[in-house]
């Protein structure tokens, strides 16, 4: 929200400067967005919530309460309006349920020129063009009390009458910043005598605007459903002054002083004379009341503030104060204060206008509750030292990728774009961006290493699987599940990682994944450290294996054998010949072990029977 | 052949008094030792002569050959000793560096954060990137079509309902539906809103969110512990300014800016001019969330703050394009 400072310097006397103002301002809830130049508009943040600081009047009202001064208001029209003939009355026809109040007024004999020069200046500082006095009008009191309007040229209404409705497919409507707009039966519009003249609570048309030739206007003020208006701006894709208030919670009361505040002004500076048209306000808003309870406001603040200092507090911010005791303030929520649900947001107001500075800090002093952290967050953490210890890089990648039209692929609905349109299946192929990235950079074997989630759909389900993926081989690998305790494990033929009979990942040629949920029952606390020390025998067998054997023949084999060798590893593979590979296997043993010379003719027999493998040793 | 055996030895000998290197001596192992080395082929031409010649020049030229690879072997061993003595003699070459791996820098602040909160009895929280809208809005007090929605972009699996969450806050509904208080937890994890991507923004990024949930719990606990917060991640100088800030999931809502580190408030670049720096987003956890998640809010009382961690990051280890920081454009030195 923009405020320039002479414009809210119409509403309070202060001398401080446009910095101070704005520490005052974001301390209070309105944050200064922008660093300050020499134009004096403090351009404050909005948070969506509060639909009068999207008017200068409003922001007013919270400063003058912070800084403990007066609020001056602008003069309104205080007359009756006159009534208007019958025959001159345009008639309003509401159609839709989107409007909660519809008042409009008639002004005949007006005189549209150029605004005099403080309007010009306002409007300027703020960034709006000045067009004509009526216009300029229309956009000075939505800047200063929040509530949109809108005026039209009566002469040129194709009928007398103002129809709020539906749009019908293939109507259309020129704005009037000249655009053609494409209507459809989801957006309301304003009509006349059948043709559009306004899209509801969005943008004005050219057809029917105000010109230096208009002499009578019908200036309506409304109050819509804001979702609504939020819903059709966007599809629209029209975002305006108007639309940022008509999307925000409008209390319909706010419209009886807009309209006499603009029935002043356009008197005063148009001309002419006012009738009252229509007042469609089928549900009154009525004022709400809340009860704070000072128990309540000292729990959350830590603070005891007197009941003196809430009650001065509250009447600033024009809560009307219906009574009060030592325990209770009960209070009329003013009409603008849409935002107000409950009682805790009373102390909101009480302790930002009392100043947030001011709340003394406590160090939490309740016992310490019950560790809650999920065992897997710390297995992650082991995971990841582990790897470093090993000298691997940690990366995080990318979980928005670009969809590969596979069926348990999960696409996002409404991407922004095409090459971040779904979930990562796997974390190999941003991995394998890293390393292409690096061996760009000329750093060769560097091993790279993620832990993340990866995402698929089966049946209806939306699955998350926490995995790892290294960019290396066997050897991390070994290494990985020696640190973790895990001594058994197997690689089958389809290269999956078995330990325990389950499947916990998979060995690719140039990395391996392994799945945290599956592999983290079967980690244990490091248990090789003993005092007395333990000896082994080590014997190496030489066996010489058809090629199309693999070594996860070789293990699933000897797996059936019940023998006392307490290891056994791979020590290397050479190629004999196009038939036949020698494997030299080391098999451990424990020193007292009677039965190693029988367990390696068990082996040896074993394995000559089941898969032809002749021995060297 | 004694005339060979002679030249041999002696070019044998030549050729090893000239080499130092390790390396040139397997060449020398393969010219003379080798399958087709000089000394093999003097001993395969054995067999080609009269049985009186075997029995001659046999053993010598065996000998010849086992004295050859010892004299092979004890070089080697000299050689080594020597690059060693050499080494261990100049104590003033510095050593070589062994690989070092390395975390991720969000992982390595997110420990760094951790490290203060688990002092601080808290436990660290989790929950999925695949979220539904009634804990990533609607237990935070965000009826369909608030307009604080605008806030947040959200990127949809199935719209209305289905989305990746957008804020670390969808962990907090969880845990508080999910355990009884009192409880003190961090949800370090990754988020996603439909952004496009530039330089300081992407569609995914980190959120670290906080909370605490007991009897008695009032917005000075949060000052205090936001406080000790800061002072552990940036020194006891560091200065906060707590302002009154709206979150539709909070109420008393609380913003905190840090005194800008460079200029000391006066207003510089990196501030934009402000003197401080928005750090964070809090307050005391909302009426109607706590009651959303069946916790009784007149029996207890909570506070909540959530940050960014990418900028953090970023300006700790000086990267300023956010797609490198995720997208393995980082290096570790």
């Amino acid at each position: 929200m923009k405020v320039p400072l002479i414009w809210l310097k119409d509403y309070l006397d202060t001398d401080k400067s446009a910095q101070a103002l704005a520490a005052s301002f974001t301390q209070l809830g309105l944050m200064l967005d922008k660093p300050l130049d020499e134009s004096n508009v403090l351009d404050l943040e909005h948070r969506m919530d509060r639909s009068d600081w999207l008017s200068i009047l409003g922001c007013a009202r919270d400063l003058a309460a912070f800084e403990g001064i007066s609020l001056k208001y602008p003069q309104l029209y205080n007359k009756p309006t006159l009534k208007i003939q019958e025959s001159e009355k345009i008639k309003i026809d509401i159609q839709t349920k989107a409007v909660h109040r519809f008042q409009t007024r008639i002004f005949k004999g007006i005189k549209v020129a150029q605004s005099p020069e403080w309007l010009v200046k306002r409007l300027t500082a703020y960034g709006m063009p000045p067009i004509n006095n009526i216009v300029d009008i229309t956009n000075f009191v939505m800047i200063e009390y929040g509530q949109p309007m809108h005026a039209q040229d009566i002469a040129k209404l194709k009928s007398p009458d103002i129809t709020i409705r539906d749009a019908k497919e293939g109507e259309s409507l020129k704005t009037i910043l000249g655009t053609q707009v494409a209507l459809n039966n989801n957006i309301q519009i304003l009509s006349s005598g059948g043709e559009p003249t306004v899209i509801l609570g969005i943008v004005g048309g050219q057809a029917t605007s105000v010109t230096d030739a208009t002499v009578d206007i019908i200036l309506d003020a409304g109050n819509y459903d804001s979702r609504l208006i939020r819903r059709n701006s966007r599809a629209l894709k029209i975002i305006n002054e108007t639309v940022s208030r008509d999307d925000k919670f409008l209390d319909p009361r706010n419209i009886d002083f807009a309209l006499d505040r603009a029935t002043q002004l356009i008197l005063e500076i148009a001309g002419g004379s006012c009738y009252f048209n229509d007042d469609y306000y089928p549900v009154k808003s009525i004022a709400k009341q809340m009860t704070l309870r000072t128990a309540r406001l000292k729990l959350l603040s830590g603070m005891a503030i007197s009941v003196d200092t809430i009650i001065k507090i509250l009447t600033a911010l024009e809560y009307k104060i219906i009574s009060t005791s030592d325990t209770d303030i009960v209070v009329e929520i003013p009409y603008f204060r849409t935002d107000i649900e409950v009682e805790d947001d009373l102390v909101s107001d009480v302790l930002r206008i009392h100043n947030y500075t001011n709340i003394p800090l406590y160090p939490l002093s309740t016992p310490v509750p019950k560790d809650i952290t999920p065992a897997i967050y710390k297995f992650e953490e082991k995971l990841r030292d582990l790897l470093v210890a090993q000298g691997a890089h940690e990366h995080i990648t990318n979980s928005l990728v670009t969809s590969n039209g596979q069926s348990d692929e999960i696409v996002l609905a409404n991407a922004l774009s095409s090459d971040q349109n779904a979930l990562r299946h796997d974390l190999n192929l941003g991995l394998a961006k890293v390393q292409k990235t690096y061996h760009k950079h000329k750093i060769k074997n560097a091993v790279v290493f993620e832990i993340g989630k990866v995402f698929r759909k089966s049946d209806d389900l939306y699955l998350e699987d926490r995995i790892l993926t290294v960019m290396s081989g066997a050897d991390s690998l070994a290494t990985l599940f020696a640190s973790l305790g895990i001594s058994k494990y197997a690689i089958n033929q389809n290269h999956e990682i078995i330990v325990a009979d389950t499947v916990v990942g998979k060995l690719d040629p140039s990395s391996y994944t392994l799945v945290i949920e599956r592999l983290m029952p079967h980690h244990t606390p490091y248990q090789g450290i003993v005092s007395d020390f333990d000896h082994t025998t080590k014997l190496d067998l030489s066996l010489l294996v058809r090629s199309e054997l693999k070594y996860a023949n070789i293990i699933t084999t000897l797996s059936h054998l019940k023998g006392d060798y307490i290891n056994v590893v791979c020590k290397s593979v050479t190629k004999l010949d196009d038939k036949i590979n020698n494997y030299l296997l080391t098999f451990t043993w424990d020193s007292h072990s009677p039965n190693i010379e029988k367990d390696k003719q068990n082996i040896l027999s074993t394995l000559k029977k089941e898969l032809e493998i002749e021995s060297k040793s | 052949m004694n005339k060979q055996i002679k030249q041999i030895i002696t070019n044998f000998q030549t050729d090893l008094e000239s080499t130092n290197d390790i390396a040139d001596l397997d060449s020398l192992f393969l010219k003379y030792l080798g399958k087709k080395g000089i000394t093999s082929e003097l001993l395969k031409s054995l067999q080609g002569l009269a049985l009186q010649d075997k029995k001659m020049y046999g053993p010598t030229l065996n000998e010849l050959k086992k004295s050859q690879e010892q004299s092979i072997k004890d070089k080697k061993l000299s050689l080594e000793n020597e690059e060693n003595s050499a080494l261990e003699q100049d104590l003033t070459i510095p050593g070589h560096i062994k690989n070092i791996g390395h975390l991720h820098p969000t992982t390595t602040i997110i420990r760094e954060m951790n490290e203060f909160f688990l002092r601080q009895g808290f436990s660290i929280g989790e929950g999925p990137e695949i979220e539904d809208v009634e804990y990533n809005f609607r237990r935070l007090n965000l009826p369909e079509g608030h307009p604080a929605t605008d806030l947040q972009d959200s990127l949809f699996i199935e719209e209305p309902n289905l989305l990746l969450r957008t804020q670390t806050s969808s962990v907090e509904t969880r845990t508080l539906s999910d355990f009884k208080p009192p409880m003190r937890v961090v949800v370090p994890g990754k988020c996603y809103r439909n952004e496009t991507t530039s330089l300081t923004n992407s569609a995914f990024f980190y959120q670290y969110q906080g909370f605490v949930v007991d009897k008695g719990i009032n917005i000075g606990h949060l000052k205090d512990t936001l406080t000790q917060f800061h002072q552990f991640l940036f020194g006891d100088d560091v200065v906060l300014r707590f302002r009154y800030k709206y979150y539709p999931e909070v109420s008393p809502g609380m913003g905190v800016d840090m005194q800008c580190r460079f200029c000391h408030g006066q207003g510089c670049k990196v501030c934009k001019f402000r003197g401080f720096v928005e750090v964070l987003g809090s307050g005391m956890i909302h009426y109607n969330t706590l009651k959303a998640c069946n916790i009784d809010p007149e029996v207890y009382s909570g506070f909540a703050f959530g940050l960014g961690l990418d900028r953090l990051v970023m300006s700790k280890y000086g990267i300023t394009d956010i797609r490198k920081l995720y997208g393995g454009e980082i290096a570790y030195l």
